[in-house]
């Protein structure tokens, strides 16, 4: 899918991501197939305990490896500065660039029939 | 020297309402680029302006101009009339407020932004995920070293709504988009925009022009990160579709890039460069500069005839 040099942090990022969006803990070969690319097991394994070591991930063991999945973030600073941040004028930002912006009505028909009904 | 002295508010009239329309017709890099730059010069040269139109207009008052040791004579035959500083007056005190309350929000925006950046400081990974129901990701800027302040590291923030909404693909595409906000800078680019529609509120569109701008631009580096326009388009299109069973709102005309827009511009090949467009701005922008130095030499001129005269006047006087 996507060509192999990532920028840095882009790993992590990816890792965490596959694992949040996981109903389920993942095994190391698990998250390896998320991320594509004919990653190395190794690194996959070597970001997933470098994150459990830093506090974002718990493990179980699942058979001869562990699964892992991220711990939700407790009310922290950052936590409550980044709802903070999602929660203000999202309409009229100043400097804080978002994802997406409000969907109108309009946006939504678009949308819908350039990509279909489920993109 | 009259047009020179009002060149700099007709261009900031001008770009004030067509900014945003010449921003879409331009490739997202060089819209952002050149209507900062044009925010940037046309605020910078208004000011100035008025500043000159200030002065005018004060040393009409005879007693001023006596003061000064300038012919009254010569300055009452200057490029400004009572009219004319009447009406600039009244101007300034229309913009005025708005300014203000420009000022204000962007205070208070930057305020938070920079709080955010720094709550992150102990954060352990370059991204945080917040459990929210909402689809929604953004790019946090980071600081760099100053003395007594260590830098603060760029942070993702994603919430896990969005993430479960994506797949792998659409989720890279994401992170790729994000990413290019952070590489390009593009907070410093809407942090000077703002501060021009702070000094001239008659630029107040071009913030959300530059905002649109940025969004296509990272859409564009984003696309070519990951090799597929389409994998983008369809991540803007799922996620914007899972927040819509909320209330649709209708989003005020010049808000931020319409993202059935962005998914329709992704469909579609990458935008011509239009070269020919982007040079005709570029001169706009170092000819608004160029009249502004000269209508503030030609200023200088003036006050030194009437200089001259004065003096010319008072010899005549005491030799009599």
């Amino acid at each position: 899918m996507a060509t192999g040099r990532r920028p840095a942090g882009a790993l992590e990022q990816e890792v965490l991501a596959a694992l949040w969006a996981s109903p389920r803990p993942l095994t190391p070969a698990a998250v390896q197939e998320h991320l594509g690319d004919g990653l190395a097991y190794t690194t996959v394994k070597t970001i997933l305990d470098r994150l459990h070591d830093k506090g974002m991930l718990t493990r179980v063991r699942e058979g001869k490896a562990y699964a892992y999945s991220p711990v939700v973030a407790q009310a922290d600073l950052a936590a409550e500065a980044m709802r903070a941040a999602l929660e203000g004028s999202s309409d009229r930002p100043a400097v804080l660039s978002k994802f997406l912006g409000e969907i109108s009505a309009d946006d939504a028909a678009v949308i819908r029939e350039l990509l279909g009904d489920l993109p | 020297m009259t047009v020179n002295l009002y060149l700099p508010l007709l261009a900031a009239l001008v770009l004030g309402s067509a900014g945003p329309s010449l921003g879409r017709r331009l490739p997202p890099a060089v819209a952002t680029v050149l209507l900062t730059a044009a925010a940037l010069a046309t605020a910078s040269t208004s000011l100035v302006s008025l500043a000159l139109l200030a002065v005018l207009a004060l040393l009409r008052v005879p007693r001023v101009a006596a003061e000064g040791r300038l012919s009254d004579a010569v300055l009452n035959h200057g490029p400004t009339s009572p009219l004319t500083g009447a009406v600039a007056g009244l101007a300034l005190l229309v913009l005025l407020p708005f300014a203000a309350r420009a000022g204000v929000r962007l205070w208070r925006e930057s305020a938070r932004t920079y709080r955010l950046a720094k709550a992150f400081s102990a954060h352990p990974a370059s991204i945080a995920i917040i459990h929210d129901p909402r689809a929604q990701a953004f790019a946090v800027p980071g600081i760099p070293s100053l003395p007594g302040h260590a830098a603060i590291p760029t942070r993702i923030v994603a919430t896990d709504a969005l993430l479960r909404t994506l797949d792998d693909a659409q989720r890279r595409a994401m992170f790729a988009h994000e990413q290019a906000h952070l590489r390009r800078r593009h907070h410093l680019y809407l942090l000077l925009t703002n501060v021009a529609a702070v000094a001239n509120p008659l630029l107040w569109r071009l913030p959300d022009a530059v905002t649109e701008a940025t969004e296509r631009w990272a859409d564009e580096d984003a696309a070519a990160a990951v090799g597929d326009r389409e994998v983008l388009a369809r991540a803007l299109g799922r996620a914007a579709l899972s927040n819509l069973p909320g209330p649709p709102r209708t989003v005020p005309a010049m808000a931020q890039a319409h993202v059935g827009a962005r998914v329709r511009a992704l469909m579609a090949p990458p935008p011509p460069r239009r070269r020919v467009l982007a040079v005709v701005v570029g001169v706009a922008i170092a000819a608004t500069v160029w009249a502004s130095i000269d209508s503030a030499r030609e200023t200088e001129d003036f006050f030194d005839t009437a200089r001259a005269a004065w003096h010319v006047a008072h010899l005549h006087s005491t030799h009599r």
